[in-house]
C-alpha cells in the first residue's frame, strides 16, 4: 500500500543539490571503478535516491522520487512513474520542484519492503539517472532498485555466500560468548524464547547484504571474490564438511591466518586477505550496533546486551540508550527519530 | 538583471549569522547565500514532525568511501564523512606540508556545509578568549624555546581591539545564542574564569557526568579554579530565540551530530530563525547556493555570483558584501575571485604580490590532551552527557607561562560524551583526527570475538580524556592557496601548506603533560605512559597532541585574511573591511591574526556582531 504526499518542493531541494548540482562531467565517484563509464558517476551519494525518509506513521517510510534533468535539456512535458509498490497501470505524476532541475513526488509506504521502478519521460521509459541500484525482472528487462528501511530481502548475496558470511559474523562478534549466553538468559533480553543467538549473525548478514548493495556497492565484489576464496580453501582443509559448516578449528585457523597470508589461497584474484577481514570486521561491527533500520542489530539486541553487561557503580546500566531513541525501539518522549 | 540587497552575506554560520540577525532589526534587506540545505528540527517540519538530524551514529560518519582524486598521493584511500560534510571527491581539500610536494586529501578543515554551518555539528564548546590572547605581541616573553618572536618568519600581531572591547559583545553573543555554564568555581563558588566577567550570561549547567569527577578531582589537585565548561545547549527556556525549556539534553549525540530538537545553539535556531520569524521579510535565506566569485568595479564590490540549487549561473548585488564561508573557503573565494580579474580585484586584495598577507598566517589550535580507562573497575553511562563538564583558565596564567617557557596559554577541559556509543568507540579506537577513523580498530585483530568483549570490558564507560586549547604560532609558512585539482564546479580546490612550528612542538609537549598530571592526580590506579602496559593498556595514561600524531590541520581553521591596524601586515582592516574595498568584509575565523587559547566559536560570533554595529551605520 503507498499513499502520495504533498510536495514538499523546498525540502527537495534541500535533499538533492549537494549530491546532483554541478558542471563538471567528470565521473568522480565510481569508488575503485564500480559504475564503470556510467554517467551515473558524476553523482556523489548517487545510492541516497529516492530519498528514503522516517514517517510520522509506524511502520513507513517516506520515499521521495527524484527524476534529473540535463541541465542544458529541454523542459519534459510530462514525468511519471512506475513501481512495484503500486498496481504497475498506475501512473504517479512527477511535479517539478520550483523552478529547478528536479521533478519530484513524495510517497508513504510501509517499511522492511525492496521494489523496482521506471520513469516514463514523455513516453520514454528510462531507468533513474542518479541511483546506482539496479535490478533484472524475469524477464531480462532492468529496473532501477530501491528498498525501505529494515528490508530483510537478501539483495546482493547468494544463499551459500549469506551461510559462510554468517559464521565469519559469528567469529568476529561477541555474541558466542559466555557472556552472550548469560545474556540471552537474562530477563534483559528482548527477543522471543525459540530465538537464539544465531539471529543476531543473521542480522549482521543482512545489514551487510544492504550496505554492499547501497551506500559500498563499490566492495561488492570484494565479498564475491573473498566469499569464493574462502569456500574454495574450506573445501580444501575439509572436503567432507560444507564450508560454513565446518569445525571451528579449521575456521578459527583460516581467520588467524587471514590477518596475514592464507596458504592456498589464490592472490592474483585477490591481493591481501587481511584487507577484507578489516573490511568485514568493520561492517559486522556496524551491523551489530547502528540503528536497527540498516537491518542489523535486531530489535536493538546489541544495544542491549552492551545495556544489561555494563553496569555503573549504582547497578544502573552504564548504556543508556534508550532515553535518546524514539519510541517504539526506544522511550525517548521527545525525539520521533 | 540582478537582485539588489542591502546586505549580502556569504555563509549562515557563526561568522554570518550574527550580522544578518543584527541587520534584520535595523531595516535593512538582507541576502543570505547558504551552500548548504536547511536541515530542519522536529519543529521545522510542522507536518510529519521529523527532523533531518537522526540521532544515528551513521550520520556522523557514514559508510567508506573512496578519495577518487587523480595526482593526490592518498587517492584510492577510504574516507568516512558526515551527511553535512561536503563530499571530498566533489570539493576537495589539499594539505601538504612546506615542501609543497605530494599534496593529499584530506577532510580535516571542514567545518559543516549546512544552514548554521559548523555550529551544526560542533561540540559547543563556548568559551571567551582570555585577555593576553588578544594581545600576544604586547605581551611577548623573552627566552622562549624555539623562540617564536626571534624567527623572522613568525609574525605575532596584537588584534586591533581589547578584550575589554570585545566584552559587550561576548555577553551578546552568550545571552543571545543561548550556553550554560558557570563564570565561578564548581568547588568554592570564587571566581574561576580568569577574565573579567562582570556579567554571568549563562544558563545554569546540568549535573555534571559522575564520571568527570577524576577529571575535577586532579584539576583541584593541580590547585587550578575550576568552573562548568560553557557549552551552547540550552538547558532551560530560551527567550530570545523562542525555545521552550528542553525536554532531556543529556543523550551522547552532541559533538559531530546536528539536534533534531534545536537544543544545541546552532545559528539557525538561536539567531537566524528568530530573527526571521520576528522580522518578517527582512532576510532571504537562498540555501544549496554556492558562490562562485566576487565582481568588483573599482573599490565596490559590483557582484555577487553564485550557482543556484540546479547549478545554473545566478547574481545578486549588495551595498554591503560579507564574506562568511570559513576560513579556507573565504580565502579561497577572494583568490578564484582575484583570479577572474587579476588587474582589478585582483590588485585590491593584493593577491600574489610578494608581501601580501592574503592567505598568510593561516592558524588552527594546538590541540592534545591525555586519557585513560578508569581502572578500578567503575564504568559511568558516558551518554548521559554533553560534550564536556569541568574547564579550567589555570593553564593560561602569566606565571605558568613563565615557568614552563611558553608563548601563551590554553583552555584545558575534560571531555565527557567522546567515545560514549559504541560505532564511535570502535572508528575512533586508536585513530588520530577524522582522515584516519576506523584505521585503529580495523589494524587491531585482536578485537575479534572475546577480544571485543575485553576491550569493551576496559574501554565502555571508562574512558576519560582531558584536552587542551592553545595559539598556533602565525608562521608566515603556513598558508592556503589554489590548486589545479578543479571541484564539482570545476573551480580551483584550495590547497593547505602546514606545518607546526618547533615552539608549538614545546608548548603541546607541556600542555599534554599538564593534562597527563591532571589524570594521574585524579583517576585512582592510573599510572604514566611507559608504565608496564597490560591487554588494554587499562589505567595507563596515553598523553598526546596534533604535533605528535602528525595531524597537521584540525577542526578550527582560522587566519589566512587576518585583520590588523597596519595595512601592510594585514588582509582586513579593524572592522573587518578588506583594506582596499568600501563594501567587503569577511567575518568568519579568517580574521584571526593568532588563534586564542580556547575553542573559537564564541569569539567569532562575538566579532560578527561587533562588525554589526559598523555595518549598521553604512546602511
Amino acid at each position: 500500500m503507498f499513499e502520495l504526499l504533498p510536495p514538499d518542493d523546498e525540502h527537495v531541494l534541500d535533499l538533492c543539490a549537494k549530491h546532483l548540482a554541478r558542471t563538471d562531467e567528470s565521473l568522480r565517484h565510481s569508488h575503485k571503478g564500480y559504475l564503470g563509464t556510467d554517467r551515473r558517476a558524476r553523482f556523489s551519494e548517487g545510492w541516497r535516491f529516492p530519498l528514503v525518509e522516517s514517517s510520522d506513521q509506524p511502520g513507513a517510510n517516506h520515499v521521495t522520487f527524484v527524476w534529473r534533468r540535463e541541465m542544458d535539456a529541454p523542459s519534459p512535458r510530462e514525468v511519471w512513474l512506475v513501481g512495484t509498490f503500486a498496481p504497475l497501470h498506475e501512473r504517479i505524476a512527477l511535479g517539478r520542484a520550483l523552478d529547478s532541475i528536479y521533478w519530484c513526488v513524495r510517497v508513504r509506504m510501509p517499511s522492511r519492503e525492496c521494489h523496482r521502478y521506471l520513469f516514463n519521460i514523455d513516453g520514454s521509459w528510462e531507468r533513474d539517472p542518479v541511483n546506482p541500484q539496479q535490478e533484472d525482472d524475469a524477464a531480462g528487462n532492468t529496473w532501477s532498485r530501491f528498498f525501505t528501511e529494515g528490508a530483510t530481502k537478501p539483495l546482493v548475496l547468494q544463499e551459500h555466500e549469506r551461510a559462510l558470511l554468517a559464521r565469519f559474523v559469528r567469529h568476529i562478534l561477541p555474541f558466542r560468548t559466555g557472556a552472550a549466553d548469560e545474556f540471552l538468559r537474562s530477563p534483559g533480553n528482548p527477543l522471543p524464547k525459540h530465538v537464539d543467538v544465531l539471529d543476531q549473525s543473521v542480522g549482521v548478514v543482512n545489514f551487510i547484504d544492504k550496505v554492499l548493495a547501497r551506500e559500498e556497492a563499490h566492495n561488492l565484489v570484494d565479498y564475491q571474490i573473498c566469499l569464493r576464496e574462502i569456500e574454495r580453501v574450506l573445501r580444501l582443509r575439509d572436503p567432507f564438511a560444507e564450508p560454513h559448516l565446518t569445525s571451528k578449528q579449521i575456521f578459527a585457523q583460516l581467520y588467524e591466518e587471514m590477518k596475514g597470508m592464507v596458504p592456498g589461497w589464490n592472490t592474483a584474484v585477490y591481493g591481501s586477505p587481511s584487507h577484507f577481514l578489516r573490511m568485514v570486521r568493520r561492517h559486522a561491527f556496524l551491523g551489530a550496533f547502528a540503528h536497527p533500520k540498516y537491518g542489523g542489530n535486531a530489535g536493538a539486541i546489541g544495544w542491549r546486551f552492551l545495556a544489561e553487561r555494563f553496569r555503573d557503580p549504582s547497578g544502573a546500566s552504564a548504556f543508556g540508550w534508550e532515553k535518546a531513541i524514539e519510541p517504539p525501539l526506544g522511550a525517548s518522549t521527545d525525539y520521533h527519530g | 538583471m540582478a537582485e539588489e540587497f542591502d546586505v549580502v552575506v556569504i555563509g549562515s554560520g557563526a561568522g554570518g549569522a550574527p550580522i544578518a540577525y543584527e541587520l534584520a532589526g535595523s531595516n535593512a534587506r538582507i541576502l543570505i547565500l547558504e551552500k548548504g540545505p536547511r536541515l530542519r528540527t522536529e519543529d521545522d517540519d510542522p507536518a510529519y514532525h521529523r527532523s533531518d538530524f537522526k540521532r544515528d551514529e551513521l550520520f556522523n560518519a557514514g559508510p567508506e568511501k573512496r578519495i577518487n582524486i587523480p595526482g593526490v598521493v592518498n587517492t584510492g584511500q577510504s574516507f568516512y564523512s558526515s551527511h553535512v560534510e561536503p563530499d571530498l571527491n566533489d570539493e576537495p581539500h589539499l594539505w601538504s606540508n612546506h615542501s609543497e610536494q605530494d599534496p593529499r586529501v584530506t577532510i580535516e578543515g571542514y567545518t559543516a556545509q549546512v544552514v548554521g554551518g559548523g555550529t551544526q555539528l560542533y561540540g559547543a564548546v563556548s568559551l571567551r578568549f582570555a585577555e593576553r590572547d588578544f594581545q600576544l605581541r604586547a605581551a611577548r616573553l623573552s627566552n622562549l624555546p624555539s623562540d617564536p618572536y626571534a624567527d623572522p618568519d613568525v609574525d605575532i600581531r596584537d588584534w586591533p581591539y581589547t578584550y575589554a572591547d570585545l566584552l559587550p559583545y561576548y555577553e551578546k553573543a552568550e545571552t543571545l545564542v543561548g550556553i550554560n555554564g558557570t563564570v565561578n568555581d564548581v568547588v568554592g563558588g570564587t571566581p574561576a574564569q580568569l577574565k573579567p566577567f562582570p556579567r554571568n550570561c549563562y544558563q545554569a549547567p546540568l549535573s555534571a557526568n559522575p564520571i568527570s569527577q577524576f577529571a575535577l578531582d586532579g584539576m583541584k589537585v593541580m590547585g587550578a579554579p575550576v568552573y562548568r565548561t560553557p557549552l551552547a545547549v540550552i538547558t532551560e527556556a530560551h527567550a530570545p530565540s523562542g525555545r521552550p525549556a528542553p525536554v532531556w539534553v543529556k543523550t551522547g549525540f552532541v559533538n559531530r551530530y546536528g539536534d533534531p530538537l534545536g537544543y544545541k545553539s546552532n545559528t539557525w535556531v538561536a539567531l537566524l530563525r528568530p530573527a526571521m520569524r520576528q522580522k518578517p521579510g527582512r532576510i532571504e535565506l537562498r540555501c544549496n547556493c554556492t558562490v562562485t566569485h566576487l565582481q568588483s568595479d573599482g573599490a565596490r564590490v559590483t557582484a555577487v555570483h553564485y550557482r543556484d540549487p540546479s547549478g545554473f549561473a545566478r547574481t545578486a548585488v549588495g551595498r554591503l558584501v560579507v564574506v562568511a564561508c570559513s576560513a579556507i573557503e573565504s580565502v579561497r573565494l577572494l583568490m578564484l575571485s582575484a583570479e577572474e580579474d587579476p588587474a582589478g580585484f585582483g590588485t585590491r586584495v593584493r593577491y600574489r604580490t610578494a608581501d601580501t598577507s592574503l592567505g598568510r598566517y593561516f592558524l588552527t589550535h594546538c590541540f592534545g590532551g591525555a586519557e585513560v580507562s578508569v581502572p578500578d573497575g567503575r564504568r559511568f553511562d558516558k551518554t548521559q552527557s554533553l560534550d564536556s563538564d569541568y574547564a579550567t583558565d589555570w593553564f593560561g596564567r602569566p606565571d605558568f607561562l613563565r615557568e614552563r617557557n611558553l608563548w601563551a596559554g590554553a583552555a584545558l577541559y575534560n571531555n565527557t560524551s567522546d567515545q560514549s556509543l559504541p560505532v564511535t568507540l570502535a572508528r575512533t579506537d586508536g585513530s588520530t583526527d577524522l582522515d584516519t577513523w576506523w584505521a585503529g580498530f580495523d589494524g587491531d585483530l585482536r578485537k575479534t570475538g572475546e577480544g571485543i568483549l575485553d576491550w569493551l570490558n576496559a574501554d565502555f564507560g571508562t574512558r576519560l580524556s582531558v584536552s587542551f586549547m592553545a595559539n598556533q604560532v602565525p608562521w608566515k609558512k603556513n598558508y592556503i592557496r589554489l590548486s589545479d585539482v578543479r571541484d564539482k564546479w570545476n573551480r580551483k580546490s584550495a590547497w593547505v601548506v602546514k606545518d607546526w612550528h618547533p615552539h608549538d612542538g614545546h608548548l603541546m609537549q607541556v600542555l599534554a603533560g599538564v593534562c597527563e598530571d591532571i589524570l594521574l592526580a585524579g583517576v585512582p590506579g592510573s599510572r604514566r605512559q611507559g608504565s608496564p602496559e597490560n591487554t588494554w593498556n587499562r589505567g595507563v595514561i596515553e598523553e598526546g597532541s596534533v604535533y605528535a600524531q602528525g595531524v597537521r590541520i584540525a577542526n578550527h581553521i582560522l587566519g589566512g585574511a587576518r585583520f590588523g591596524t597596519d595595512r601592510a601586515s594585514s588582509v582586513l582592516d579593524p572592522d573587518c573591511r578588506v583594506w582596499d574595498f568600501d563594501n567587503l568584509f569577511v567575518t568568519d575565523g579568517s580574521f584571526m591574526p593568532t588563534s586564542g587559547g580556547a575553542n573559537p566559536t564564541l569569539t567569532i560570533q562575538a566579532n560578527a556582531f561587533r562588525v554589526a554595529d559598523r555595518l549598521k551605520q553604512l546602511i
